[in-house]
């Protein structure tokens, strides 16, 4: 990874770390006592969890007759909430697959907690597919195994069963790259317990018994690359896929070629908000501000005022395509999305989706903790307005008249969405605990490039080449 | 006694010593226990451990054994009583049988015929051998069945709550009776309607027996006026046919004569018979209706015309005016009727052009209105040719003026309810109340603890019609049998066995009728010739009535005894009608009626106050709701009032309202009745000789409360709602169509233009399904649908459709398989009203199909969209890509399904659990668990058995075998199915020689199987979709 970097460029590790020093800021999260903000916010996200399994179980024993939908709405709430979980995933995938890749530095900062990211939403996510079935206890009529059922088998014509492939592929690959990363990690931090500790013990066998070895190297560096080959479609197809469920159908607001690029974009916009969300926090609070800097934060606000924009722009050209294409029903799903009853959950997902994040243009405010924070929420709001609007404005009011109905969930409905946030922040929350937040190993392989001590012996060096002569003027940070 | 010894074997014989050991020993091998005991242990003899380990396994095996809980099962044995009464001479499983009997309710009589497996009544479906119907019935007697296994039925006789044996009752009753009698103590029978002649034959005995007896016939819904005015036109006190097939132009005034009204089904099925224009003859009668509110009658009329009910007698009056000026008939006072004038003037004139073909009817009991009627029709010569004086009905005798005078008779020692409930449904409620609580014997044979029964002394349950024998007439000339299809469930005994042993003659039903048969078949038996009382009963009737039709009116006295004395209007005036479900109310506690939407409002599980457009606009109601929260309203009318929820009727005259009757029974009535709607019969009048089922000088008041209502349709109109200000409304009129007459006469194809273009376009890149065999199709006809819903009721009983209750109705989740939507255009103050019934459109390109992940849902080569219950996992993805919302998600476990233990139906709508109940389950329909999608099957099972009776009668199935429920539920033909691959097929036809032909969204290539026919409507305008009222409903 040692390639040349421009010396203009911000160092991405401040502090004038040194290799131990980056062991020590980060394990020093997962050793000490524990904090009591730590195990209050464990706490109350548990009890947020234990509701959530509380709505679900009620779910279970009455059915889904206990949630707000109906006969003409058949999908609300749930799906929603899965796709909004998905989407949040995609963040991860794509800043350890495609950065990687495209051997962007300044992923290692926050690509740990970005791929936790992603599995605990998947998990969350895939709570939604198992439940909002009718009967759970048969969701396993979905996979394709052999059994004594006679025909009958799989409906591989059907979204819903691509969807299971895509979802169960996802969680499997994220989880894997998610674990090959943790590996020399989890050597490290036994390396420094006591050894024949229990915690010696539990990262013992949790790094396979790494030794660090140049071949243990080669080996984790050439799968990496593998599963980062593998992720990288994956970021793109599923959901590309989840769009499928709704661009196959005949539903007017859901059949549409655009879905599939328009919800990529969505993905990613709303992961990476959600990354933003945690690593703001967590660098605070795990004082891991040398590491996950300002330029990372400026880095992800870029990607997210990109593809904002783009499903900004999806919505604009649906508006049009479905003036374009005479349908009078498709015509009327749009009008009735923008001035229908649900006309505020359509201008929420609009300003939040399309207006906010073109403050991002100014650079000021993309370099804005607080205002970058803030965002990131207003994102994630305006994402789960964009699902709630694309599956419940387009359901309620289809074909025929005398089918309209309209939909308001309840306190289960509510309960459960509320529940997978306290599922996944507990996740986190013990993630955060227990493994290292930021890649030891990976950012300790940037530190003498982006490193701010080298990049400033650097500048130095190049300090009296012609093409640097006015280097400082041109330098957008300080080094310090 | 010989000394023989038989010997077995030679060994034996010989005694050899190898038989001897063999014949000690009680096994002939060696146990092999010790096989199984180790070798240390193992000695000659038993020892101590071993037999100590031999005890403590065996003790422990057995205590094992015998601890496993093995499941009960219960199951029905096929045990009948192959007494006299029970007439089944053999019952093979599985193998339907059907019995000809008879359904009368109030106003509502049909010649059905019942459908048992294994002993149980489980479907009720039109005698089709039955003159003037012909198979068809209403909604409600096809739930009639369910009302067999209420769990609300009283299972003994009771004697102040406490119960008694059916000795004990009759010889205390007889004894008081005796007593009263011997005394010259008065003795009341209130009745509703009764036209069993064998029940005429037991009161006949009774009065006999007790002479101080009196009847008193009353109905809780009275037509007493029609007969008090016929007395004067007819000099009989009768109701005549009305013979709605020979009239082209049909002019009603406040009557829903196919919904409520008297006969409905007859009436349906002549009225439908001249609304279907085809390319041969296209010709359709034309139907007038002056309303006050929406009924299916006026709904399907041609022209309407909002009225007061206080506005009716000079509407009428008017007409006269205008019709005997034309016949030199003496004209009446003048009346102004301003707006209406023109109206009145263009139907006067189609009238006189239409004489002797014409019928002007009315439904309001008041003695001058059905004189001016009778005068009408008496100067158009319509008596004879439309309307059949000979072919009176026996139903609605009831004499308002006889219960007046009861209720004003304090002498009366004993009453007995026989069929009636006058503490709730009649006028003087209060008063009869007072009699029965005062009288020294008061016994009832309400079947339930209703209103009145709960005051009553005794109570003697009556059988459930599916249990009884009896013989009606319900038309002169015309026996309808009346047979048991089930043993009695419970020991109750039919009420005119009960009036016989009171009278001190033991009888058994079957006896009485047989000879209560002799007595009245005299007549009838010399008519039957060679038939045998046997073949009749199987038919199920005799008829004699004459085809032609009778009658002759005396126009002078008719017109001399009108009274032209117009009502005053003032203030808001109040209709209390029959709902098309309820009815009267005497099936108040069946859920399936509960839960049936109204045709018009599309409400179920309560009454409302029926409110007109401008008028709930101008007091701040919401016509578009949202949710199904309704807002709650007062009426107060002659210092009574009551709170209901309101619900916008487009088409209800301005300044009144209307309140169904029948709804808010006692407890004791049932689950389903009790807690729905309010009860309005208290407001009901008594004026001048009749009930009066309207009143002015109301006062309405909008309250803050709510109401969560059951709502099966929250939007009404086929005009998209845009929310925007200004801005133009578009119309889907592709998905119900429609035409006027006279565009039809030019092209058969009017209103349904735009198909030729549609089906030039529909090209496809896929391989869609081969239907070599069959190709199963359905036609539903928009012209002769009515929208009474017997369909809705009959699909639902067929295929075990749960009962879901107020709260999941109200949650938009009905489970009807078929529904009928109801779409209004035109002035929203007097719309046009269109039905539309939609079930499974089983579309050949399914959207449905291709997104359920387990192939649960699948096409079958007959071109059926078929569901695998048991493969479900419940995605609700078909359901929500399903364009036209056919189908329906089990959201709880609405059926008390075992398997989920308590776990059920949050919402109580615990209708559907008792065992008792779930006998009415068709064992050939699979009832649907929790979590699946379910929906319309075409009746699978029915084509199923049909072709199973072909093959085994070797014969290739013909056109007509196959009928779903919904076809022969149907009083106007309108739903026909078939095999479209059939070329002969009445279905074949329709689809391809048929102009009127079209399917829903043919644009998006569903490729439905279920085919629609265009509505015309005899109207000289042609029809518009538009539906905007004078105020933008931004309320």
């Amino acid at each position: 990874m040692g390639h040349f970097e421009s010396p203009l460029r911000e160092p991405l590790v401040n502090g004038n770390k040194t290799y131990k020093q980056i062991t020590d800021d980060i394990v020093a999260g997962t050793t000490g006592p524990v904090g009591l903000l730590w195990l209050l916010a464990t706490g109350v996200s548990g009890l947020v969890a234990l509701f959530g399994v509380f709505c679900l179980v009620w779910t279970i024993c009455y059915g889904i007759g206990t949630w707000g939908v109906n006969s003409t709405v058949g999908w609300a709430w749930d799906i929603t909430n899965f796709v909004w979980w998905v989407g949040i995933g995609h963040a991860g995938t794509l800043i350890s697959a495609i950065l990687l890749l495209f051997r962007q530095k300044w992923r290692t900062g926050v690509n740990r907690a970005a791929e936790a990211m992603t599995i605990f939403a998947v998990i969350c996510a895939g709570l939604f597919v198992m439940l909002h079935t009718g009967r759970p206890w048969d969701v396993f009529f979905i996979l394709p195994y052999p059994n004594t059922r006679g025909p009958l088998w799989t409906n591989f014509n059907s979204p819903l069963l691509w969807d299971v492939f895509a979802i169960s592929t996802y969680l499997t690959v994220s989880l894997l790259f998610w674990y090959t990363g943790l590996v020399p990690d989890f050597a490290t931090i036994r390396d420094r317990a006591k050894l024949g500790s229990i915690r010696w013990k539990m990262y013992n066998f949790m790094c396979f018994g790494w030794v660090g070895s140049a071949k243990h190297w080669e080996r984790w560096e050439s799968l990496s690359l593998i599963l980062a080959g593998l992720a990288t479609p994956l970021v793109l197809s599923v959901h590309t896929i989840v769009s499928f469920d709704f661009a196959t159908s005949i539903v007017a607001g859901w059949h549409t070629t655009i879905l599939p690029p328009y919800f990529v974009a969505g993905a990613i916009f709303s992961g990476f908000a959600m990354v933003q969300t945690l690593m703001i926090v967590a660098r605070k609070v795990m004082k891991l501000e040398d590491y996950i800097t300002i330029t990372h934060m400026e880095s992800m606000n870029k990607v997210i005022l990109l593809t904002g924009t783009m499903v900004g722009t999806a919505y604009l050209t649906e508006l049009f395509v479905a003036w374009y294409s005479g349908s009078m029903i498709e015509q009327y799903a749009f009008a009735n999305r923008a001035f229908g009853p649900y006309w505020w959950a359509y201008w929420i997902m609009m300003s939040c989706n399309l207006i906010f994040p073109q403050f991002f243009w100014v650079k000021k405010l993309r370099r804005s903790i607080y205002f970058t924070f803030f965002a990131s929420i207003i994102v994630n709001i305006g994402m789960w307005f964009e699902r709630f609007v694309i599956i419940v404005t387009s359901l309620h009011r289809d074909y025929l008249p005398s089918s309209w109905t309209s939909y308001s969930p309840t306190w289960v409905e509510i309960g459960i969405y509320v529940g997978t946030m306290g599922i996944f922040m507990t996740l986190f929350l013990l993630f955060s605990r227990f493994f290292p937040v930021v890649a030891i190993a990976e950012i300790k392989s940037i530190l003498k490039v982006s490193g701010n001590q080298y990049r400033r012996d650097q500048m130095e060096e190049v300090k009296e080449e012609p093409a640097y002569q006015d280097a400082d003027s041109r330098l957008t940070y300080k080094i310090d | 006694m010989s000394n023989n010894k038989y010997w077995q074997s030679l060994e034996q014989r010989d005694e050899t010593p190898e038989f001897k050991e063999q014949a000690a020993k009680e096994f002939q091998d060696e146990m092999p226990v010790f096989d199984y005991v180790d070798d240390t242990t193992k000695v000659e003899s038993t020892g101590r451990r071993d037999f100590l380990k031999m005890m403590g396994f065996s003790i422990s095996a057995a205590a094992i054994a015998s601890s496993c809980k093995i499941p009960v099962k219960k199951a029905i044995p096929y045990v009948f009583n192959l007494d006299q009464s029970s007439r089944i001479p053999e019952l093979v499983p599985g193998i339907a049988d059907y019995f000809a009997t008879s359904y009368a309710e109030g106003g509502d009589f049909s010649s059905i015929l019942v459908k048992t497996r294994e002993n149980r009544p489980i479907k009720i479906e039109g005698n089709t051998a039955a003159p003037f119907v012909k198979g068809g019935t209403t909604a409600r007697a096809q739930a009639s069945v369910l009302s067999l296994y209420d769990v609300a039925r009283l299972t003994q006789p009771k004697k102040k709550g406490e119960s008694i044996t059916w000795e004990q009752a009759d010889s205390e009753i007889a004894k008081k009776l005796t007593k009263i009698s011997a005394e010259g103590g008065k003795i009341v029978i209130i009745s509703n309607t009764n036209y069993s002649l064998a029940t005429q034959k037991a009161l006949a005995t009774f009065k006999a027996k007790y002479p101080t007896t009196q009847v008193v016939t009353y109905d809780p819904v009275s037509l007493y006026a029609i007969r008090k005015a016929n007395q004067i036109t007819l000099g009989e006190s009768i109701i005549p046919t009305y013979l709605f097939d020979k009239a082209k132009v049909i002019a009603g005034f406040n009557c829903d004569f196919l919904g409520g009204f008297v006969n409905a089904t007859e009436n349906a099925k002549r009225y439908s018979a001249n609304r279907v224009p085809t390319k041969e003859n296209p010709n359709m009668s034309r139907h007038y209706h002056f309303q006050s509110y929406v009924s299916i009658t006026s709904a399907s009329a041609d022209y309407k015309h909002s009225i007061k009910p206080s506005q009716e007698k000079a509407v009428l009056m008017a007409l006269y005016n205008k019709i005997a000026a034309s016949t030199g008939a003496s004209s009446l006072a003048n009346v102004t009727i301003s707006d209406l004038q023109e109206s009145v003037n263009k139907l006067a004139a189609e009238l006189l052009a239409n004489r002797g073909e014409s019928i002007v009817i009315s439904g309001t009991n008041n003695v001058d209105i059905q004189l001016l009627t009778n005068a009408i029709n008496a100067m158009l010569g319509n008596y004879g040719s439309t309307i059949d004086t000979a072919a009176a009905l026996n139903l609605k005798q009831g004499n308002d003026e006889a219960l007046k005078a009861l209720s004003d008779d304090t002498s009366v020692k004993a009453v007995l309810l026989l069929n009636s409930n006058p503490v709730y449904d009649s006028v003087f409620a209060d008063k009869i109340k007072n009699i029965i609580t005062k009288a020294e014997l008061s016994v009832s044979f309400a079947d339930r603890l209703d209103e009145s029964a709960e005051l009553v002394q005794y109570i003697t349950p009556d059988n459930h019609y599916l249990e009884s024998w009896d013989v009606l007439e319900p038309k002169k000339g015309y026996i309808s049998f009346v047979q048991p299809t089930i043993n009695q469930l419970f020991d109750t005994r039919q009420a005119f066995v009960s009036l016989s042993e009171f009278a001190g003659a033991t009888t058994t039903a079957y006896d009485l009728i047989k000879s209560a048969g002799e007595g009245f078949t005299t007549g009838f038996i010399a008519s039957l010739g060679n038939t045998s009382w046997e073949s009749a009963l199987q038919t199920g009737f005799i008829n004699n009535v004459s085809e032609s039709a009778s009658g002759s009116a005396n126009l002078s006295a008719t017109v001399s005894a009108i009274n032209t004395k117009l009502p005053t209007s003032n203030g808001i005036e109040v209709i209390f009608y029959e709902s098309v479900a309820l009815a009267d109310g005497k099936e108040a506690n069946n859920p399936f009626l509960q839960e049936m939407p109204d045709p018009i409002t599309r409400t179920s599980w309560d009454n409302f106050i029926a409110l007109p457009y401008t008028f709930a606009i101008n007091n701040g109601i919401k016509a578009m709701s949202q949710d199904s929260t309704v807002k709650t309203a007062k009426i107060t009318l002659a210092n009574k009032e009551v709170v209901l929820p309101v619900i916008i009727s487009y088409g209800q005259a301005q300044d009144t309202v209307a309140i169904a009757l029948g709804y808010g029974r006692s407890q004791g009535v049932g689950p389903a009745a009790f807690g729905s709607g309010q009860n309005v019969y208290p407001f009901l009048t008594y004026d001048n000789g009749t009930v009066s089922y309207s009143a002015g000088s109301a006062a309405y008041e909008t309250l803050k409360g709510t109401h969560k209502m059951g709502m099966s349709q929250r939007y009404h109109t086929l005009q998209e709602d845009n929310n925007l200000y200004n801005r133009p409304r578009r119309f889907r009129n592709n998905i119900v169509k429609e035409a006027n007459l006279e565009q039809f006469r030019k092209d058969d194809t009017a209103g349904n233009e735009d198909r030729a273009k549609i089906k030039d376009h529909l090209t496809t890149l896929y391989k869609g399904y081969d239907s070599p065999g069959h190709h199963w199709s359905m036609a539903v006809d928009l012209n002769s649908c009515i929208g009474c819903a017997a369909c809705v009721i009959s699909c639902n009983i067929e295929n075990n459709v749960p009962v879901i209750g107020r709260e999941e109705m109200s949650n938009t989740r009905s489970m009807h398989w078929l529904r009928i939507d109801r779409y209004y255009s035109g002035d929203p103050d007097n719309p046009d009203v269109a039905f539309q019934p939609l079930m499974c459109q089983h579309c050949d390109n399914a959207p449905c199909e291709n997104v359920c992940p387990v192939n649960a849902t699948n096409h079958s080569s007959e071109g059926l969209n078929q569901m695998a219950y048991n493969r479900c996992i419940g995605t609700k993805y078909c359901a929500n890509n399903c364009p036209f919302k056919v189908r329906k998600f089990n959201w709880y476990d609405y059926q008390g399904n075992d398997s989920f233990g308590g776990w059920n139906d949050p919402t109580d709508a615990s209708y559907m659990y008792d065992n008792l109940t779930r006998m009415v389950l068709n064992p050939d329909v699979t009832v649907r668990s929790r979590g699946v999608i379910e929906k319309c099957s075409f009746c699978v099972q029915r084509i199923q058995a049909s072709k199973l009776t072909a093959k085994t009668e070797g014969r290739p199935l013909k056109d007509g075998d196959v009928k779903t429920a919904c076809q022969t539920a149907c009083p106007t033909n309108s739903i026909s199915f078939g095999d479209r691959n059939d070329k002969n097929s009445e279905i074949h036809r329709i689809f391809f020689d048929n102009g009127r032909n079209y399917h829903l969204y043919e644009e998006q290539h569903f490729m439905t199987n279920v085919g629609y026919q265009v509505k015309i409507r005899n109207t000289d305008e042609e029809p518009e979709f538009t539906f905007v009222g004078a105020k933008e409903d931004k309320a």
